[in-house]
């Protein structure tokens, strides 16, 4: 699973959606645990908007990091790795 | 990594305004190091990301469209551009930047990168890649 553009927004674990919606991230964490779903966030589209690692927020001089559990953050290539290995590649939103 | 895939990315919105073309560029500048068969499709407001004059400096964002003319750099060759979306926004062939590569099967000549194909030849063109990636 590759997350860009917005998409990396899911992966923050800062987000607190009202209790009567749906918590996205937490389902994709609960995902990864439960089946050991590989979560790649790219880090490009992230660090554009305010996401980061422990590794990345120290790499970077910041203060915090937000990255939920089960997702990982990786570069682009890994997006077409998938492509060229995967036998379909399926985009979900836009 | 023997085996080579086509793959299409597929640039469906205006340059500016959303991150989606810059971040779609990205990928292309990414997957061209993975020696693939790769094609850009500019369909809708895509079209506007190859005009050329482009002048980003009152809106304050980057203006990536010389990377454009860089591609063939890359052995991305092959930018089909959809006529009817040209039509529909008043645009011609014209009004497009330029963007060539070198052919090393004949003798380095320069040839266009863009080709413009009607809707039905990108309906076929499409169908016809391995992986599509649309932004």
């Amino acid at each position: 699973m590759f997350f860009y553009h917005d998409g990396v927004n899911v992966a923050t674990r800062l987000s607190i959606p009202p209790q009567d919606e749906r918590n996205i991230q937490q389902n994709w964490s609960a995902l990864a645990k439960d089946h050991g779903v590989d979560l790649v966030v790219c880090i490009a589209a992230a660090q554009r908007r305010g996401l980061l690692d422990e590794n990345e927020a120290k790499r970077q001089g910041k203060d915090a990091d937000n990255i939920a559990e089960g997702f990982r953050i990786s570069g682009l290539g890994q997006l077409i790795e998938m492509g060229i290995q995967t036998d379909r590649l399926v985009t979900f939103g836009d | 990594m023997s085996d080579v895939k086509k793959f299409l990315y597929v640039n469906r919105k205006a340059p500016y305004g959303t991150i989606y073309a810059l971040e779609a560029l990205e990928v292309v500048l990414i997957g061209a190091a993975f020696d693939q068969d790769v094609s850009l499709a500019f369909l809708d407001d895509g079209v506007f990301q190859l005009t050329k004059g482009q002048n980003t400096t009152d809106i304050g964002v980057k203006n990536f469209s010389p990377t454009f003319r860089a591609l063939g750099d890359y052995e991305v060759t092959k930018l089909f551009v959809e006529q009817e979306s040209l039509d529909e926004r008043g645009l011609t062939a014209d009004d497009l930047q330029e963007v060539t590569y070198e052919d090393e099967d004949d003798d380095w000549a320069e040839r266009p990168s863009i080709r413009i194909v009607n809707r039905a030849e990108m309906a076929d063109i499409m169908a016809d890649q391995d992986v599509v990636l649309s932004f």
